[in-house]
């Protein structure tokens, strides 16, 4: 989810969207950086996001990643449910016990 | 829209499954790529942060952590582990055999004497209970055959038979007099035809050899439901009086072998131990006659020539002709 959100801004590569979760949770968020290559790959065989070739800014060999149709529907679905989610929990943390 | 969905993704995954395993070289020289590049940029930012080149290095190192086990789950995301791992199993499968050749040969031959003896026996049992006759219907055409107990009648028979558990004896071959009789009375049967097979010595564009024909009735081609592939066929016309009907159709291979598929062919003469028979016509390339499916009769001719064929035999055969009353 956070991967899709990081890349509906426009195509990046994995270390950029390491530093751009980072950057938009307030630098709050920090992931282990091995285990982001993993989960591109999964959304890549999924068919989320598709990936090329391209040049970094240092003029470097990088892989971009940019999301697909199928990638949007998908952060859609994902961010409905987890704020569904948010919500019936929030729903339970709220209500007080009764009072007998 | 969630199957539509499903489906979608289901194609996505092979895709990039085919991909992966078509392109694997490639795969894993840019997981490779973007790993170190990962990595260098990581160190890179680092250094800007103050550290040393060095340390930088070490650092970085640390928080990518195992390059080979990140590589090994994103393999993994792919869908390329049980690919692989059956990769190893039958590699490591081969490497066990090779090193114990004797039990190697003998799994091996044993395993190809089993197929064989199958394949053999399948084949076998598809000749003898599946294969049909090259005619067209041939679900619809049936072997008669008659059982009698240990008082039948019938004594010498010229032909195949078959004893039956309690004395009797059972057989294919019916007296000719018997098939007459029938065929007057067909008792639900569209049609009644016989025929008889024998081998003889046979004259053929001036060799003498031994052929094997078969003797059929009048109405044979029409019941089989068989059209010659040149000429005309046997038919009742010439089978109608005994001792005429000195016409002979070959068989396809026999006119290929013989006489080049040359419609030359008919007309020409066949000397059949001694009685002069002309060509009429020629089989359809697949026929083998009726009575098996492997090898076809070299000639067949009317049965009405029976009694001028003088066919060897040791004892009086109950193929006697009604109209000369034996």
């Amino acid at each position: 989810m956070l991967i899709l959100k990081a890349v509906s801004l426009g195509p990046l590569h994995g270390y950029g969207m390491l530093l751009r979760i980072r950057q938009n949770s307030g630098e709050e968020l920090v992931i282990q950086q091995g285990s982001l290559y993993p989960a591109l790959y999964r959304l890549e065989h999924q068919g989320a996001i598709t990936s090329e070739w391209g040049d970094s800014e240092k003029n470097r060999r990088a892989k971009y990643y940019r999301r697909t149709k199928v990638g949007r529907k998908r952060l859609q679905a994902e961010t409905e449910k987890w704020n569904k989610m948010a919500g019936i929990i929030a729903g339970i943390l709220r209500t007080t016990p009764e009072s007998t | 829209m969630k199957l539509r969905e499903d489906a979608l993704r289901w194609n996505a995954e092979f895709r990039s499954w085919i991909r992966a395993v078509t392109h694997r070289g490639r795969l894993e020289s840019d997981m490779e790529a973007e790993l170190e590049n990962h990595l260098e940029q990581l160190t890179s930012d680092l250094i800007r942060a103050g550290h040393s080149a060095q340390e930088a290095a070490r650092r970085a190192r640390i928080a990518l952590g195992p390059a080979l086990m990140h590589k090994e789950e994103m393999r993994a995301s792919l869908g390329l582990r049980w690919f692989d791992q059956i990769g190893g199993d039958v590699r490591y499968a081969v490497r066990m055999l090779r090193k114990s050749p004797g039990f190697t040969v003998i799994a091996v031959f044993s395993l190809a004497l089993a197929i064989g003896a199958n394949t053999a026996i399948f084949s076998l049992a598809k000749f003898l209970l599946y294969d049909r006759l090259e005619i067209p219907h041939p679900e619809g055409l049936k072997l008669l055959r008659w059982t009698g107990d240990a008082k039948v009648v019938a004594q010498s028979l010229w032909g195949d038979f078959d004893n039956t558990p309690g004395g009797g004896t059972t057989s294919s071959v019916f007296p000719y007099p018997i098939y007459r009789e029938m065929s007057l009375h067909p008792a639900g049967m569209q049609s009644l035809a016989g025929f008889k097979e024998e081998s003889m010595n046979a004259t053929v564009r001036g060799t003498a050899r031994s052929v094997n024909l078969a003797m059929v009735t009048g109405n044979y081609y029409d019941t089989l439901e068989v059209h010659p592939e040149v000429g005309r066929a046997i038919q009742p016309s010439d089978d109608a009086v005994s001792g005429l009907g000195d016409v002979a159709v070959i068989s396809n291979s026999l006119w290929s072998r013989e006489f080049g598929r040359s419609p030359a062919a008919l007309g020409q003469t066949i000397t059949l131990n001694e009685e002069k028979l002309t060509i009429i016509g020629v089989n359809p390339p697949r026929f083998t006659g009726a009575k098996n499916v492997l090898e076809s009769p070299d000639l067949f001719v009317p049965i009405s020539l029976e009694p001028l064929l003088k066919v060897q035999r040791a004892k009086r055969s109950d193929l006697a002709n009604p109209t000369s009353g034996g």
